[in-house]
C-alpha cells in the first residue's frame, strides 16, 4: 500500500523561496514577474525625473568644473516662467507680449500639439475609411497611405527642406507669390512653424489611421445593417455607432500622438528650420543643456516643466477615457 | 514517485514549471546584459577630425616628425557641423569615454571647455620649452583662443587658422572689362564696400549667373562669430567696446551693439540685398535675399558647385575646392582678395578696427583627460607643431599652417594657395576674433537671432540692437 508522503519542509532558503513561488496564485505570480519591469521603469523613468527636478533647484555654474552652483529652490522656475533667465535662447513664455507668439517655446509646443493632433485625427479618420472599404487595388492604396509613416524623420525633414529652400525648392516661389510665405520661409518663425506642422501631419496621419482602422474593424457589422434598415443616415450611423465604439481606441491614439507632439524636436532640426526659428520645449532643453555653455539647471527646469505639461495633457485624456468608458458600459 | 518539480500544492501541473521560467528568464537576462560591458576604447591614438582630415591627411607625417612607430594613429571624422561637434565632445567628456584621445575643437568654443576644466591643461602636462615655442611661433589670436583667459595657460594646441576672403569669378570680371591689373591691385589692396558692391552688380548684370555676391547671413553661430563680426568691425563697431575686451573681463566691459557703427553695418547688409539706401554709404544691391537663410554649404554650392555666382565670402577651404580637379573646369577662373572695407582705420575711433577685416577662425586640438595613454597622446600632439605635419595638413586636407612663417614658406608653393599667399597673409594680419568667454555661446545665440531679424526686416536695426544690448548685458551679469 502506497503511503502518502507529506512534502518535507526544506530549511534551504532558496528551496523555500521556490516552493513559495510555486504556491502563489496566478495573479500574484504575474505581479511577481512584473517586478523586474517595474524596477527597470523606476531606474530609467522615475529616478531620472527625480534627478532632473533636483538639478532644477540649483543655480547654473558657467565658470567652473561643477555642473551646478548653489541651491536656489524654485527660483529657476520663477525666472523661466517670467522670462528672466538670459541663458535660454528663446523665452519659455513671455507674458509681457514682447515676444512674438511663435518664438515662445511653451506656446509653440502647445499650438503644434493641438493643431497637429486635430488634423491628424481628422485626416486619419478619412484614411481609415478608405482603407476599410473593399475595392480593387486596396492593397496599394494602403501602402500609399502608410508610406509616410515609414519614412525616417531625417528623410522627412530633408524632403520638406528641399521643398521650401528658396534656391532648390519648387514650392517657396509660388507660395511667396501668393503671399502665403515670405522669401525664406524656413527662416521665418511663423512660416517655419506651418511647414513643420504640415510635415508632421503628413507623416503621422497614417499612424492615427491605423489605430482608427483597428477600432473600426472591431465593430460588429450587423449594427450597421440594423441601423440602415432602421433608416439611419451615414452621419447618424457614424455618430451613434462608429464614434462611440471607437472612442476609447481613438482617445488612446490621440494620447500617444499628443505626448509625441509635445516632444517635437527632430522634424524642426531636420527640416532646416532649426530650434532658433521654431523653438519647442525640447529644443530649449537641448540648446541649453548641450551647447558649449552647459546650463544644466536651466535645462533641467525647462525639462521638468515639459514633463508637467505632458502630465497635464495625459490627465485630460485619462479623464476623457474614464467618461467615455462609463458611457459605453451600460 | 511523482516529480515534485512538476506539481505544486494546488495540484497544477505543466510541462514548464515556474522554476524553469525563472531560470530561463534569469539566464537570458544575464546573457543580454553581459554583452553591454567591455572597453570600447581603441588601442590607437584617435584624433577626431573632420571628413576632409580623415580622408586626406597622411599619418606618415607624424612618424616623419619623430612619433614612435609603435604608436598607431587613427584619424576619425566627427560631426561636420561645429555646433554638433561641440555637443558630441560634451557628451563624450561627460561620459568619461577614453576615445577620442585628441579632439579637433573650434577656436570659437574651446574656452568654455577650458573654464570647466574638461580638457587637459597642456601647460601643466608638457615641457615649458615646447609650450613657449608654440606660443611664440603660432598666430597670436589662435593662441589666445586656446588659453585660459584668467591664467594665460595654454590648454589646447593651435591646429590650423582660417580666414574668410572674398573669392570671385575672374572670368566673369574679364568679360565685363576688368583686367589683371585690377585683380592684382585687389589682391593686396581691396576696394571699399561701396566700390565692390557696385562692381559686383555691374558684372552680375552682364553675366548669365543667377547670383551676384553670396555670403552666409543665416541665423546661426557663423553669423555672430564671423560674417557679421567682420562686417561690423570694418565699420568700427564691436560687441564689447573693442579688441581689448574680446576675452573679458565678463561683466566689467561695455556692451556697444547700439553704437552707430553697428547699426550702419546692418543697414549696409540690408542695402546689399534690398538696395533701399538705408545706410549712409552708396551701397549697390548685389546679393540675393536667399543669403539670409544660407550658411557655408549653400554658398559653396552656389559659387563653387554650380558656378552660379559672381563672388562669395568664404573660408580658405573653398579656395582648395575651386582649384581642385573637379571644380571650375569649364573656363571658370578664381580670384581671391581680402575682404572689402567699410571705413578706413583712420576713419574709426577704435584701435584695431576699420580697414579690411577677416574673422579669426581656426581649429585647435584638445586632449581628452580620460585617454588610455596620456604619454602616447601627448607625443602625437607634439608632432602636430612640426613642419612635417603642418606641411601634410596643407598638402592633403588643404588647411593652412598655424605658424605665420610656415604660411609664407609652405603655402607659397602650394598648387591651390600659392597664388594667394600674400592675400592670405593680409587676411591673417587683419583677423579679429569673436569674443570667446564662457558666456559667449549664449550671447552668440542672441546675436545671430537679433541680427538676422534686423537683416530680414522683422525688427528695425535699432530695435534689434536694443533687445540685443539687454540680452548681452543680462548674460554679462551672470
Amino acid at each position: 500500500m502506497a503511503t502518502e508522503q507529506q512534502p518535507s519542509r526544506s530549511k534551504n532558503p532558496v528551496k523555500r523561496g521556490l516552493a513559495w513561488m510555486e504556491n502563489l496564485s496566478e495573479e500574484a505570480y504575474a505581479y511577481l514577474l512584473l517586478i523586474p519591469a517595474f524596477l527597470v521603469l523606476a531606474v530609467i523613468a522615475f529616478w531620472p525625473l527625480w534627478r532632473t527636478f533636483k538639478l532644477s533647484l540649483f543655480e547654473d555654474e558657467l565658470f567652473g568644473a561643477a555642473k551646478v552652483g548653489d541651491f536656489v529652490g524654485l527660483q529657476n522656475y520663477v525666472d523661466v516662467l517670467t522670462n528672466q533667465n538670459p541663458l535660454l535662447a528663446r523665452p519659455l513664455i513671455d507674458l509681457t507680449g514682447g515676444t512674438p507668439f511663435f518664438r515662445q517655446a511653451l506656446l509653440v509646443t502647445i499650438a503644434f500639439a493641438v493643431i497637429s493632433v486635430i488634423f491628424e485625427t481628422l485626416i486619419g479618420f478619412g484614411q481609415a475609411y478608405i482603407m476599410a472599404k473593399e475595392y480593387r487595388g486596396r492593397r496599394w492604396v494602403r501602402v500609399a497611405i502608410i508610406l509616410p509613416w515609414a519614412i525616417p524623420i531625417v528623410i522627412q525633414g530633408m524632403l520638406f527642406y528641399l521643398l521650401f529652400n528658396p534656391s532648390v525648392g519648387f514650392l517657396s516661389g509660388p507660395l511667396q507669390s501668393m503671399g502665403i510665405f515670405g522669401a525664406n520661409p524656413l527662416t521665418d518663425s511663423t512660416d517655419a512653424f506651418i511647414i513643420t506642422t504640415v510635415a508632421d501631419i503628413w507623416k503621422t496621419s497614417a499612424f492615427m489611421a491605423l489605430l482608427i482602422l483597428a477600432g473600426m474593424q472591431s465593430i460588429d457589422k450587423s449594427l450597421y445593417d440594423v441601423a440602415e434598415v432602421a433608416g439611419a443616415s451615414p452621419w447618424q450611423r457614424f455618430r451613434h455607432i462608429t464614434l462611440p465604439l471607437i472612442l476609447p481606441a481613438l482617445l488612446v491614439a490621440m494620447l500617444f500622438r499628443t505626448i509625441d507632439a509635445m516632444r517635437v524636436y527632430g522634424i524642426i532640426e531636420a527640416s532646416g528650420a532649426g530650434c532658433g526659428t521654431v523653438p519647442s520645449l525640447s529644443c530649449l532643453v537641448v540648446d541649453t543643456m548641450f551647447g558649449s555653455t552647459q546650463a544644466y539647471a536651466s535645462a533641467a527646469t525647462v525639462a521638468f516643466i515639459t514633463a508637467i505639461v505632458i502630465g497635464i495633457a495625459i490627465s485630460v485624456y485619462l479623464l476623457a477615457l474614464k467618461f467615455s468608458s462609463g458611457g459605453t458600459h451600460q | 514517485m511523482e516529480d515534485q518539480a512538476a506539481e505544486n500544492t494546488d495540484g497544477r501541473t505543466g510541462a514548464v514549471t515556474r522554476r524553469r521560467v525563472l531560470q530561463a528568464t534569469g539566464v537570458a537576462g544575464m546573457a543580454s546584459i553581459a554583452g553591454c560591458y567591455g572597453d570600447s576604447g581603441s588601442e590607437a591614438v584617435v584624433i577626431s577630425g573632420n571628413q576632409n582630415l580623415a580622408q586626406n591627411l597622411d599619418v606618415q607625417a607624424f612618424y616623419d616628425a619623430g612619433v614612435s612607430e609603435d604608436i598607431d594613429i587613427e584619424i576619425t571624422a566627427g560631426p561636420e557641423d561645429t555646433d554638433s561637434r561641440s555637443e558630441a565632445f560634451v557628451s563624450t567628456l561627460d561620459a568619461e569615454q577614453s576615445s577620442p584621445d585628441i579632439m579637433m575643437m573650434d577656436n570659437g568654443w574651446t574656452i568654455p571647455f577650458i573654464s570647466r576644466g574638461d580638457i587637459v591643461n597642456l601647460e601643466a602636462e608638457m615641457d615649458s620649452s615646447f609650450i613657449e615655442a608654440v606660443k611664440a611661433d603660432s598666430f597670436d589670436m589662435l593662441v589666445q583662443t586656446a588659453s585660459n583667459p584668467e591664467t594665460g595657460d595654454m590648454w589646447a594646441l593651435p591646429f590650423f587658422p582660417d580666414y574668410p576672403t572674398m573669392q570671385y569669378r575672374k572670368d566673369l570680371f574679364r568679360d565685363a572689362g576688368y583686367t589683371d591689373s585690377d585683380f592684382d591691385t585687389w589682391a593686396t589692396d581691396p576696394p571699399s564696400w561701396e566700390e565692390w558692391s557696385a562692381t559686383v552688380a555691374e558684372v552680375h548684370e552682364q553675366s548669365a549667373v543667377d547670383y551676384g555676391y553670396v555670403w552666409q547671413a543665416d541665423s546661426y553661430a557663423g553669423l555672430a562669430c564671423c560674417a557679421f563680426n567682420e562686417l561690423m568691425s570694418t565699420y568700427g563697431g564691436a560687441y564689447f567696446g573693442g579688441t581689448d575686451t574680446l576675452f573679458g573681463p565678463v561683466g566689467d566691459r561695455p556692451v556697444t551693439v547700439e553704437d552707430e557703427a553697428v547699426i550702419e553695418s546692418i543697414n549696409v547688409a540690408r542695402d546689399m540685398v534690398y538696395g533701399e539706401g538705408e545706410s549712409s554709404q552708396d551701397i549697390t544691391q548685389c546679393a540675393p535675399e536667399e543669403v539670409f537663410g544660407w550658411s557655408e554649404p549653400d554658398t559653396d554650392g552656389a559659387f563653387v558647385g554650380d558656378s552660379n555666382a559672381v563672388a562669395m565670402r568664404n573660408w580658405t577651404y573653398t579656395i582648395g575646392m575651386a582649384e581642385g580637379d573637379e571644380q571650375f573646369t569649364d573656363g571658370e577662373e578664381l580670384g581671391v582678395m581680402p575682404m572689402p572695407y567699410g571705413r578706413t582705420e583712420s576713419e574709426v575711433d577704435t584701435e584695431g578696427l576699420g580697414g579690411t577685416v577677416a574673422a579669426q577662425g581656426g581649429w585647435l586640438l584638445g586632449v581628452n583627460p580620460h585617454t588610455n595613454d596620456m604619454a602616447e597622446t601627448l607625443e602625437v600632439l607634439r608632432a602636430v607643431h612640426s613642419e612635417e605635419v603642418q606641411a601634410a595638413v596643407l598638402d592633403g586636407p588643404g588647411f593652412l599652417p598655424h605658424q605665420p612663417d610656415l604660411v609664407e614658406s609652405l603655402a607659397g608653393d602650394h598648387p591651390a594657395f600659392g597664388d594667394y599667399s600674400e592675400t592670405l597673409a593680409i587676411a591673417g594680419d587683419s583677423a579679429v576674433s569673436r569674443p570667446v568667454t564662457p558666456v559667449w555661446p549664449q550671447q552668440s545665440q542672441q546675436v545671430h537671432q537679433e541680427v538676422n531679424d534686423a537683416f530680414q526686416g522683422n525688427k528695425t536695426p535699432s530695435e534689434a540692437m536694443g533687445d540685443l544690448s539687454t540680452s548681452l548685458s543680462d548674460l554679462e551679469d551672470l
